[in-house]
């Protein structure tokens, strides 16, 4: 699951983060200079500062069931410090106020804390599993989640690019088509030898992407359904993430997206203060 | 048309005949390619009934229902590096397979701890320990956890089993098993490694059907050629009811593949079982041949004008009454039994047709056989010491015959009573075969190697949360484990309890349900947080999931007996009025618990069984007796064809309950099979019996006749049915092994009642029906 967790979280952490300006491309692109621009503009650290954004993830199981979970993510990002990011529930009812803390100092692991307001108590969570487990039983990990995303990391993307027009919400844009192949050391870990992008041409938004699993079959595919705006630039409001294989499918929607009227207390990410915090206080924020 | 007309069309244009039977027969081998196999004993059932429906439906919501573990089994201990090293080699080897959905074994499992301040979440054995102290902390985390011991490492530590759960929908899970199992035997020795399971029992029997009918076809054509050549010592006699049976199997395994009929475990035996039948219409047409050949001054058309003139009556009667008794297993509700009856049934139809065209066309073509020619068996048959002496015998014995064959009779019958149903997939394999060896590494190191379930399905989303409602799972498991061949179950309530101790520094006491049903939901989304898989313990919103029962691949009966009690169980505690509040809010939960899986579909099987052979069994007889009282135009002639059948009956199943042996899928198809091929001895016997008694009204003389004669074409065509299904002893299959030494015995009784019950009747009482509607020759 790490490598749809990867995908998934990559585009995630474009869409929760991103905010650097347009690009426009003043000659041919290969597929490094495009892959490295795309994780420049909202890749590990993704946007400095402080953000606030309300997110609904709707997830349906193999099994057809589906199960809906709503979250309040916030999050600081400072050049020189450790990525911080605090995950409350805020449905169902019964999760409420749980929350995850995730402190990732630069190029170390994440350190995580959890705090179940019906246990009332605060928890580390020391994961070592090689493959991350799912967000919310979606196809995304909490660890990945606070602390970004490089595909560069794990993989090569061709030199060679090829255009194609994709439609998104009846809206036809141009898109550079990036093929990425896993690099040799990362190949026993990653489940996708190879993936595809589809990046929009202007503003590098990624729009769809494909992941190919070992036996060369298309297992997960990626679709951004609605765009908006965030701070002059495009972000996606709404993205499918579905294994096409099993049927299981997230659908996670940006609700709001929002700088902090006032830089958010520094308490908010201290493990120690967790069990102070109260759910109805964040969503105030 | 008049039976010569249509024999000397037949004789005068060979070559038609040949040329039409070439043509028919590359039709049908074309498609027998196309014959697929299916050995899944969920499909035998009827895809409406309602425990195929269940497991269909849990399928579809949980995935793969059956069990299918690798085993490794040590003399000392699995907790040394190069054990470990293999154990983790093979779980990455199994999870690249693309139709694996899920690999879990001593290596790659989850396990979660516990402490006041922190709560891990750690692969079991991320790197092989070097060091005794490394290996005995892995020992003690492995073992401690509830959720791995006993699962995927034996209490003891001797075995450690590997899981694996594949997607579901792959139809080929031949080729997956196949490439486990080369895995496996990469890594054999010293360990001993197993493959077991549903999905391992069904690879071995598809590869055991294609096995045995690459094997089966050129022993019993070796058979059938010894056999007609101890009756005949001639090429002819040999070559041509060969041929006429290789046809028909052809034709045969032709129709399977053009209607589409897969090979079952049941009906992959039906070209082979044809051949060892129709051998017999090919057998009583050459002996007839000879037979009018030594009469002198005949052309070759006038002795083959008169062979089928005369044989065209009881080959017909016999090819339609052996045709009835295997079309009387279309009243079997399991469709494999139906196949094997239809297709033997239609193939004997081909075989009765090609003795009766291709033998005679062949023969047009050649010189008649030298005068005086009759192999040594056929001497000795025709003789003193043999059918002659036999005939004599029973002129003086004709009451006694009757009275023995009646006591006889009695001490079967009153056997019979004692005959156990069963069908056990381990007594179909027999003890000691890998597979069965398999499942009892699985029972003695990780308490099963079969696996059903119960699904709880409470229909409201998060039901599984509620405390009760975990309270009354919890209860159930503390039932089932309670019943025999259970050994363990688990379900959503283990994983709650563990992680409630967990979560409270891993102190025992809390080992239980909390009573809080927030707790429980916060427990539960952290673990599906860290990479935790609910599978088949709750669905994606915890409306509904399964309590998994590990228990003993035990015998139908059993299983039957345990489906029973569990039912008992949920229908006092699952019902409606037991079930009415166990919301936490008073509100009103009901769950339904029903029972999936594979148990439920044997115990099914078990009573489709029973339900069958009774129905196949009146309806063969009435069929055959319904078919021999039209074509001879009597009522008391069907009635006394039909007495060395229910002798035969008798004699089998009455030794089967004195032996022991279980009535299973396979042995209940003798029943059919013994009817449809018994009456063709008595049809042959009656047949001539009465031919010969309307040419001088002498009883003595038309036995002597008729023994001497007829009886040597049935005594050849029993050897040819005894030694033919003798064959099946080679199969694989200790089910099949059994079956075939049923039948050779059903033949000798049926030849052997055939020769001396009605030859007693008929002395000692001469019915109507003996010279009404008989051409005297």
């Amino acid at each position: 699951m790490r490598a749809v967790t990867k995908f998934a979280v990559g585009i995630i952490g474009l869409a929760l983060l991103m905010g650097a300006g347009s690009l426009h491309a003043q000659q041919p692109l290969t597929g490094p200079q495009i892959l490295q621009k795309v994780e420049e503009k909202g890749g590990i650290g993704g946007l400095e500062g402080e953000l606030i954004s309300d997110i609904k993830f709707e997830i349906v199981g193999k099994d057809k069931k589906t199960a809906t979970n709503e979250f309040r993510f916030l999050s600081r990002r400072k050049k020189g410090e450790p990525d911080k990011l605090l995950v409350a529930f805020v449905k169902p009812d019964d999760v409420r106020g749980t929350l995850f803390l995730s402190i990732k100092p630069q190029g170390k692991d994440a350190d995580l804390w959890l705090y179940l307001p019906a246990l009332g108590a605060v928890k580390q969570l020391v994961n070592t599993q090689e493959r991350k487990g799912s967000f919310a039983g979606s196809n995304l990990s909490f660890e990945d989640l606070g602390s970004g995303f490089k595909y560069s990391e794990s993989y090569t993307a061709d030199e060679k690019v090829t255009e194609e027009k994709i439609k998104v919400a009846d809206k036809e844009y141009t898109t550079y088509v990036l093929t990425l192949r896993v690099k040799k050391e990362k190949e026993k870990t990653e489940d996708y030898p190879l993936r595809k992008m589809w990046v929009e041409k202007s503003e590098l938004v990624v729009l769809k992407g494909e992941a190919y699993n070992k036996t060369n079959k298309l297992e997960t595919v990626y679709e951004a359904l609605a765009l908006g705006k965030f701070e002059g630039d495009t972000v996606p409001d709404k993205v499918l993430i579905k294994n096409v294989l099993d049927g299981s499918q997230t659908t996670i929607s940006f609700l709001t997206r929002k700088r902090p009227a006032q830089p958010l207390p520094e308490n908010l990410f201290d493990p120690n203060n967790l069990k102070n915090l109260k759910i109805d206080d964040l969503l105030k924020l | 048309m008049n039976r010569k007309i249509l024999a000397e069309k037949l004789i005068d244009h060979p070559w038609w005949v040949i040329s039409t039977i070439l043509i028919i027969t590359a039709f049908f081998a074309s498609a027998i390619p196309r014959i697929r196999f299916e050995q899944d004993f969920e499909a035998f059932l009827p895809q409406d009934d309602p425990a195929t429906l269940a497991l269909q439906r849990a399928e579809e919501r949980y995935g793969d229902q059956k069990l299918f573990m690798v085993a490794v089994e040590t003399d000392d201990s699995i907790f040394k590096p190069e054990t470990l090293r293999k154990l983790k080699e093979m779980e990455e080897l199994f999870e690249q397979i693309p139709e694996v959905d899920e690999v879990r074994g001593p290596t790659n499992s989850q396990v979660i701890s516990g402490t006041e301040t922190a709560i891990t979440v750690a692969t079991a054995l991320p790197e092989i320990p070097q060091t005794p102290e490394e290996l005995a902390a892995y020992r003690e985390r492995i073992l401690g956890d509830r959720l791995l011991r006993g699962v995927v490492v034996s209490e003891d530590g001797k075995a450690a089993g590997i899981l694996i759960r594949l997607k579901t929908g792959e139809e080929e899970t031949v080729g997956v098993v196949n490439r486990v199992l080369e895995i496996a035997e990469r890594y054999q020795g010293p360990e001993r490694i197993y493959v077991g399971g549903m999905p391992r029992l069904n690879q071995f029997i598809s590869e055991s059907m294609r096995r045995d009918l690459s094997v089966l076809f050129p022993v019993m054509i070796l058979v059938i050629i010894f056999v007609l050549y101890l009756s005949f010592r001639s090429v002819r006699g040999v070559a041509l009811p060969l041929l006429t049976v290789v046809v028909s199997a052809i034709w045969e395994m032709g129709t399977m593949g053009w209607v589409g009929a897969p090979f079952t475990p049941f009906s992959f035996i039906a070209p082979v079982v044809l051949m060892a039948v129709g051998t017999a219409y090919g057998i009583h047409i050459i002996n007839r041949y000879y037979e009018e050949a030594q009469r002198d001054g005949r052309s070759r058309k006038e002795v083959l004008v008169e062979t089928v003139t005369a044989m065209l009556s009881p080959t017909a009667m016999a090819a339609l009454t052996t045709m009835a008794g295997f079309f009387a297993l279309l009243s079997s509700t399991l469709w494999p039994q139906r196949d094997f009856g239809v297709y033997t049934g239609i193939g004997v139809l081909y075989a009765g047709i090609l003795a009766l065209t291709l033998i005679p066309a062949i023969l047009a073509l050649l010189p008649l056989p030298k005068a005086g020619r009759r192999s040594p068996l056929g001497r000795w048959l025709q003789g003193y010491t043999g059918l002659l002496g036999l005939a004599r015998l029973l002129e003086r014995t004709a009451w006694i015959v009757l009275i023995g064959a009646g006591a006889i009779a009695v001490v079967w019958a009153a056997g019979i009573p004692r005959l156990r149903i069963e069908t056990s997939a381990k007594d179909f394999l027999g003890q000691g075969h890998p597979v069965t060896e398999a499942l009892d590494v699985l029972e003695r190191h990780f308490g099963g190697s079969l696996q059903t379930a119960i699904e709880i399905d409470l229909g409201v989303r998060d039901g599984l949360k509620e405390p009760e409602v975990l309270k009354k799972i919890l209860a159930l498991q503390e039932f089932l484990e309670t019943l025999p061949a259970v050994r363990r179950t688990t379900s959503i309530t283990n994983l709650v309890r563990e992680l409630n101790q967990k979560f409270h520094a891993d102190d025992p006491n809390y080992y239980v349900i909390p009573e809080d049903r927030k707790l429980i939901s916060q427990l539960l989304l952290l673990f599906t947080f860290q990479g935790g898989s609910l599978g088949q313990m709750a669905l994606t919103d915890f409306s509904a999931g399964e309590v998994l029962i590990f228990l003993e691949w035990v015998s139908s009966t059993q299983m039957a007996y345990l489906v029973e009690q569990i039912q008992q169980y949920l229908d006092e505690h699952f019902g409606p009025m037991a079930t009415a509040s166990l919301a936490s809010d008073g509100s009103a939960l009901q769950i339904k618990a029903e029972q999936v899986g594979t148990v439920p579909i044997y115990a099914r099987l078990m009573q489709q069984i029973k339900e069958s052979q009774i129905w196949s069994l009146l309806t063969s007889v009435s069929a055959s007796w319904l078919i021999v009282s039209l074509l001879m135009g009597s009522a008391v002639a069907g009635a006394l064809c039909i007495v060395p059948l229910i002798l035969t009956i008798l004699t089998e199943f009455g030794l089967m309950a004195y032996l022991g042996l279980p009535l299973d899928m396979s042995t209940m198809m003798i029943g059919s099979i013994a009817i449809g091929i018994g009456i063709d001895y008595a049809i042959h016997f009656v047949e001539r019996y009465r031919w010969e008694f309307a040419r001088d009204r002498d009883a003595r003389r038309s036995l002597e006749r008729t023994l001497t004669h007829t009886g040597v074409g049935i005594s050849y065509n029993a050897l040819a049915l005894t030694l033919g299904f003798g064959v099946l002893w080679i199969s694989t299959f200790k089910g099949l092994d059994t079956f075939g030494s049923l039948v050779a015995l059903t033949m000798i009784v049926s030849a052997t009642s055939a020769f001396t019950v009605i030859p007693a009747v008929l002395l000692l009482w001469k019915p109507k029906f003996l010279t009404k509607h008989v051409q005297a020759p």
